[in-house]
């Protein structure tokens, strides 16, 4: 994507939504240079673009904006989707230390902003739980995720009642600027999605159900 | 769940109150969302010892019964089936045998309920209130040794449809070969409502599941479900022989007499219907400035009890549609009683703890007393638990209350011992009218 590509997409975004949003639709925008999610699947959003994971099992966060005035702590009390699109907010992000935090990094500086974007989101999750990414759907101003809750293998060691954080980084094969996007949603639903889309890097994730764990990319 | 797991147990009420809410009735049991709270009441506190002397496990001194003997053998072999289950797990169930906590705990709950529903079955009042603390004992201990043989053995769901297959299909026959036997009216409604609805449960094994992400409990909770169904299917086996033994040979079936007590019933509630209020004007009485009261709110429920629900339609069957149209005839005599007494100058307010202590003392009262003023003891016993279920749900909310306590506090408790106590006490002219119609055939 060359740099007119952001350009052209906040002038897009400026202008008119509407052009913008018939693109993110799929239905065809030849006159303009925005790349569209995938198309929605039987009512649902598309399917996630390929994606890194993160699962920290503490009350600190998984990834925060180190140049923030707010502390690992409260970017885990109030945690926020961030929209990485240039190379200088992917360097002012923290990873916590735990296994598959290189990875994760390393996912994310590999990514070429000029024609992606990086989304991150991060949430809590009882510890005995994990999600799933189903879907995905994302417009110059909008991002939309789908989870789905399962359960984790009986063998798997987790305590009720208690929660861990989960982050996931998305790279949308798109040039989104953070000031535009202004609207960050996801949804979640139970018994895990139609199709698995397993993250490319980073963390393990604990094994659902029959007690195996789904092997990642962690170099 | 049949009417007794659903009223009669402390578990199968709140279950109940869980499935009201999931369709949207829990509003209304609790006032209608867009009523006051009552904000015109003046704010009153008092101490949680003035209230009534509830201990952790009230009781409401009204058990359901059968007009019949329950055998010894059949409690104990539900007894056995409940232990059998519990010895295929491997207690205390530690995070080495099972790592994940959240299985691990829903697992142990299971084992503790099985154990305190045996426990609860020995110490029940009555028989009825037995096989009801048994079912739920073998339910809830089939759950646990399922999920423990779904990690053990991978036991799986379609291992059990068989067994789920052989019950509700042996079950639906014997609802269609329902013979209604029987001499006496009364006792006969009495036994073939329970039978309609143990029959209704046993039918029908629902593969709705609340852990339908987590594999173990999803099994487990499969499992309890057919267990129930073969608990249920077990008991009204069980009643139906006993009351049929207890007939004499020539005993026919009572069923048209039912039917047709149900339909003059049924009319009969349709006619008082159209003489109430609609729900627009439930809690308007003339000359009376309530509104934003809780005596405005108290109408309002009264006004859903008697309302609420098709008149003596029950799905179950025309035995539990008599039932049913009891329970309604009483909440519509009550509703009546209490606007007359409102328009008098009644006023339902909580201004110390003694309104609380004398709606409770009243409302159980009734609910002992309404039995033995009905002309059929064992028919009114039965349509009142779900009054009784309330109150005793009342009772546990003021048993939790401690130190000071806001008036607002006692608000739920407070209307529910004025409606259910108002209902147990137009019972016995209800339980009358029921036995005129099935002495009208």
């Amino acid at each position: 994507m060359s740099p007119s590509r952001r350009a052209l997409l906040s002038a897009a975004t400026a202008a008119t939504t509407s052009v913008a949003l018939a693109g993110c639709s799929g239905t065809g925008s030849s006159e303009s240079d925005v790349e569209s999610s995938p198309e929605a699947v039987d009512g649902g959003l598309g399917d996630p673009p390929p994606y890194a994971y993160l699962r920290v099992d503490t009350d600190l966060a998984a990834v925060w904006r180190s140049r923030d005035d707010q502390s690992r702590r409260e970017a885990r009390r109030h945690p926020r989707p961030l929209v990485v699109d240039s190379q200088s907010r992917a360097d002012d992000l923290a990873y916590a230390d735990v296994d598959g935090a290189d990875a994760v990094r390393e996912f994310v500086a590999d990514t070429d902003f000029d024609a992606e974007t990086v989304y991150v989101d991060q949430r809590e999750v009882q510890s005995c739980y994990r999600l799933e990414l189903c879907g995905a759907s994302w417009t110059s101003t909008d991002i939309d995720l789908e989870y789905s809750r399962v359960g984790l293998a009986y063998d798997v060691p987790c305590e009720a009642d208690v929660e861990v954080i989960e982050a996931r980084f998305l790279r949308l094969p798109d040039a989104l600027s953070h000031e535009d996007v202004t609207s960050m949603g996801s949804s979640t639903g139970t018994g895990g999605c139609p199709d698995d889309h397993a993250p490319v890097a980073g963390s393990e994730r604990p094994g659902h159900d029959g007690g195996t764990t789904t092997e990642v990319e962690s170099a | 769940m049949t009417d007794d797991d659903a009223r009669g147990s402390r578990r199968g009420f709140l279950s109940t109150l869980g499935a009201t809410a999931a369709t949207g009735g829990l509003a209304a049991l609790a006032g209608c969302a867009t009523l006051s709270d009552g904000s015109r009441s003046e704010q009153v506190t008092f101490h949680a010892s003035e209230l009534p002397a509830v201990d952790d496990h009230p009781v409401v001194a009204l058990g359901a019964t059968y007009p019949i003997t329950i055998p010894g053998s059949h409690r104990r072999d539900a007894q056995t089936r409940a232990n059998d289950a519990l010895e295929d797990i491997p207690t205390p169930l530690g995070n080495r045998r099972v790592p994940n906590g959240h299985v691990r705990e829903h697992l142990t709950d299971a084992v503790t309920e099985a154990r305190d529903d045996l426990d609860d079955a020995l110490r029940a009042p009555t028989a009825r209130e037995t096989l009801q603390s048994l079912r739920s004992a073998r339910a809830r201990a089939r759950y646990a040794s399922v999920g423990w043989a779904a990690i053990e053995d991978d036991l799986t769901v379609a291992a059990l449809d068989d067994e789920a297959t052989d019950v509700t299909d042996r079950a639906a026959d014997a609802r269609d070969a329902m013979a209604y036997v029987g001499t006496d009216p009364a006792p006969a409604v009495v036994v073939h409502a329970s039978r309609e609805r143990l029959l209704d449960a046993a039918a029908s094994v629902s593969e709705d599941v609340s852990h339908d992400d987590v594999r173990v409990l999803h099994v487990a909770e499969f499992g309890e479900h057919v267990e129930r169904a073969r608990a249920s299917l077990a008991d009204a086996t069980t009643v139906g022989e006993r009351f049929r033994d207890a007939q004499p040979d020539d005993a026919g079936s009572l069923r048209p007499t039912i039917e047709t007590a149900r339909d003059r019933l049924r009319e009969e509630l349709e006619s008082a219907l159209a003489d109430l209020p609609d729900e627009d004007a439930a809690s308007t009485v003339t000359g009376a400035d309530i509104a934003d009261t809780r005596t405005e709110r108290l109408l309002y429920e009264f006004h859903y009890e008697a309302t609420g629900g098709d008149p003596a339609s029950s799905r179950y069957g025309p035995a539990s549609g008599v039932l049913d149209a009891v329970r309604q005839l009483a909440a519509i005599r009550a509703y009546r009683a209490v606007r007359e007494r409102v328009a008098s100058g009644t006023r339902y307010e909580v201004t110390d703890a003694a309104a609380v202590r004398d709606a409770y003392a009243t409302a159980h009262e009734a609910l002992r007393a309404a039995p033995r003023r009905s002309d059929a003891p064992g028919l009114a016993r039965v349509a009142l638990q779900y009054a009784a279920g309330h109150v005793r749900f009342a009772d546990e909310r003021l048993a939790e209350l401690s130190g000071e306590v806001d008036a607002r506090d006692v608000d739920g408790a407070y209307e529910q011992y004025v409606v259910q106590g108002g209902i147990a006490a137009a019972t016995p002219v209800a339980v009358g009218t029921a036995l005129d119609a099935l002495d009208a055939n």
